[in-house]
């Protein structure tokens, strides 16, 4: 049977996962790259689908139902107290009670917003549409750029995120599909929810490549975080150093994954697709271009055709720099799923110009960053010296 | 933090009479490298592993020519003089005798009673927490002026913005000011970093914001 071509998930109803005006998760970011790839005419409408909320029932497949409950009251209070938890010019936003807080809703990062169970249930039912459409063989790959939402736990918001898509996705491949699964992280940040929701299982493997937790929350994913119990060994993390440029990460990411992908042999690919490691990005300091964003999801392709008969879904993730970054990255992982070449090209000028009225950065003009936009790294030999030992460090733990 | 709060209730002991080979069997099959001698219920001495490397005999000798040596009773060679320290002292202290006198343990006594043992061990664990190295967040370092109330200054930044603050360390890097490093629960530090810098305290990490300069 031929599959059909790749899906691609989006709805308007997905913009309004929106904390505040100046939060720096932005969904606009949805948007344009939906709009940047229609530009380049390799979006088909056929190829658009709008996801179906979660039940409550699989959210439940990893959030305790008392945390679903305290997301639902959050969005209502937040509605009868003037819509978002923004604060006032002094600093201060309506007083949030403990309850919400101790689930970390209501906080500075993830602030209570009016609708949040709804918008939140939809991302995570929209990457569950595509783990079913790869599972049922109708695709082989599908994308939720929405989701990503690696930071939440069980009974807690963190880092932006409410609902745990990845997670549940991954417990709905692994319940209905028995299905081995492999969670590829490449955000800035450690996918620490989702590695939490897996740490005992062995049908789950877990991989993250971040920056060190040393200083960049969540303060986790160590070298020696390996996963617990009969799950020891299936959780791998690769902490790479402030200022990694590309060549270095790339490096890490690829001897590793080659030793993951000869351990493990999973039967489906999630991969996170968070474009916050670039060197734009306001709230990391990891050094990578455009030169990463299309070696990783080229990567992730052959992998996918290589060891899990082609499936793969993609999952976004973190991105705050949206005028400058994430659109082009974000197009080059839809490039890839769709086996087109990613070559150097012009920016569409229709699609430049709307954004560029609203950014306040000056947008590059090409799909490839230049060189020549950033600076040299002093201590680039040590930097990468230590990440050549982080990996000899990792690799020593591979049967 | 108390010195309670981080011993051991459970530890290795022996009696005066036992003999060099009955200790050393203890100290493996217990995991431990150090062992209390009591008599009578009291502490008599102290047997570290590294008494009984000094003078367990080699290896390479049969076990006919080293019998006698091995079946010594620990009091022969135990340390007498034995530096001990009490529950509701602070890890500080016992850290600081352990450090000053180049030794691995101290019994923890109240009065004549032994309740526990702190080791070196004990104290790398509790400084892995103390430094919030386990602790969720992202990591703010900030140099500051020595001069009363600067501590709340800077966390008063944090309180505004209703973040949470999981540690909080002070260190000395240069005469004139030191160093506030906190552990921070949120992933978006760059708004408070910029109103610490902007109430006159030079922040370390994250670096400044904007395109080239963060870097």
């Amino acid at each position: 049977m031929k599959k059909s071509k790749p899906l691609f998930v989006y709805d308007d109803q997905l913009l309004s996962y929106k904390f505040h005006e100046n939060h720096p998760f932005n969904q606009q970011r949805l948007r344009m790259t939906v709009e940047l790839l229609q530009a380049w005419d390799v979006l088909l409408d056929s190829q658009l689908v709008a996801p179906v909320a979660a039940t409550d029932e699989q959210l439940l497949l990893n959030h305790s139902a008392e945390y679903v409950e305290m997301v639902k009251k959050a969005g209502i209070y937040a509605s009868e107290h003037g819509g978002q938890t923004d604060r006032n010019d002094d600093g201060n936003g309506y007083d949030v009670p403990d309850l919400f807080t101790s689930h970390g809703l209501g906080t500075e990062d993830t602030p209570m917003f009016e609708g949040m169970h709804k918008v939140a249930a939809l991302i995570a039912g929209g990457s569950i549409l595509i783990g079913d459409r790869v599972m049922k063989g109708e695709i082989e790959h599908g994308v939720n750029f929405s989701g990503g939402l690696h930071h939440a736990f069980e009974d807690r918001a963190s880092g932006f995120c409410v609902y745990n898509d990845a997670s549940v996705l991954i417990h709905h491949l692994v319940k209905n599909y028995q299905a081995k699964v492999l969670y590829i992280d490449t955000d800035a940040h450690h996918g620490d929810g989702v590695e939490a929701s897996f740490y005992q299982s062995l049908e789950v493997m877990t991989v993250s490549i971040h920056e060190t937790g040393r200083y960049l929350f969540p303060g986790t994913g160590f070298v020696s975080d390996r996963g617990a119990g009969k799950g020891y060994g299936y959780s791998v993390n690769i902490p790479m150093d402030a200022f990694t440029e590309d060549e270095s990460w790339l490096d890490a990411f690829q001897q590793v994954m080659e030793r993951v992908f000869s351990f493990f042999r999973p039967d489906v690919i999630v991969s996170q697709h968070g474009c916050d490691a670039h060197w734009f990005d306001p709230l990391t300091h990891l050094c990578l271009t455009t030169e990463s964003y299309r070696r990783i999801p080229q990567w992730i392709h052959e992998w996918a055709h290589t060891y899990s008969e082609g499936r793969w879904i993609a999952l976004g993730g973190g991105g705050y720099d949206i005028w400058r970054v994430v659109p082009r990255a974000w197009a080059m992982v839809w490039l890839a799923m769709n086996d087109l070449p990613i070559e150097d090209r012009a920016m569409p000028e229709a699609w430049l110009n709307k954004w560029q009225a609203l950014s306040p950065e000056k947008m590059p003009q090409s799909l490839f960053d230049r060189q020549e936009w950033f600076k040299e790294i002093p201590r680039r030999p040590e930097i990468e010296q230590k990440n050549r030992q982080t990996v000899a460090q990792i690799l020593r733990f591979f049967p | 933090m108390q010195v309670r709060q981080i011993m051991s209730q459970r530890f290795a002991c022996i009696s005066p009479g036992d003999t060099m080979q009955q200790a050393r069997t203890v100290m493996l099959s217990k995991k431990v490298r150090h062992l209390l001698v009591l008599e009578n219920d009291r502490l008599a001495g102290l047997v570290s592993d590294r008494d009984i490397r000094d003078v367990f005999p080699s290896t390479l000798e049969s076990p006919e020519q080293h019998r006698e040596i091995i079946e010594t009773p620990v009091e022969k060679f135990m340390s007498r003089m034995v530096i001990t320290i009490h529950p509701n002292d602070y890890i500080e202290e016992a850290a600081m005798l352990l450090y000053e006198n180049n030794i691995g343990s101290l019994p923890v006594m109240d009065g004549d009673e032994i309740v526990g043992i702190i080791t070196m061990k004990d104290i790398l664990h509790a400084m892995i927490e103390l430094t919030g190295l386990h602790t969720h967040g992202s990591t703010i370092k900030v140099l500051v002026p020595d001069r009363p109330g600067v501590l709340a200054e800077v966390a008063e930044v944090f309180k505004r913005h209703r973040m949470s603050i999981n540690s909080v360390m002070v260190s000395y890097p240069e005469s004139e000011r030191r160093q506030l490093s906190f552990r921070i629960d949120t992933m978006y530090p760059q708004q408070v970093v910029k109103e610490i810098n902007e109430r006159g305290f030079e922040v370390v990490w994250p670096p400044k914001e904007g395109n080239y300069e963060k870097k």
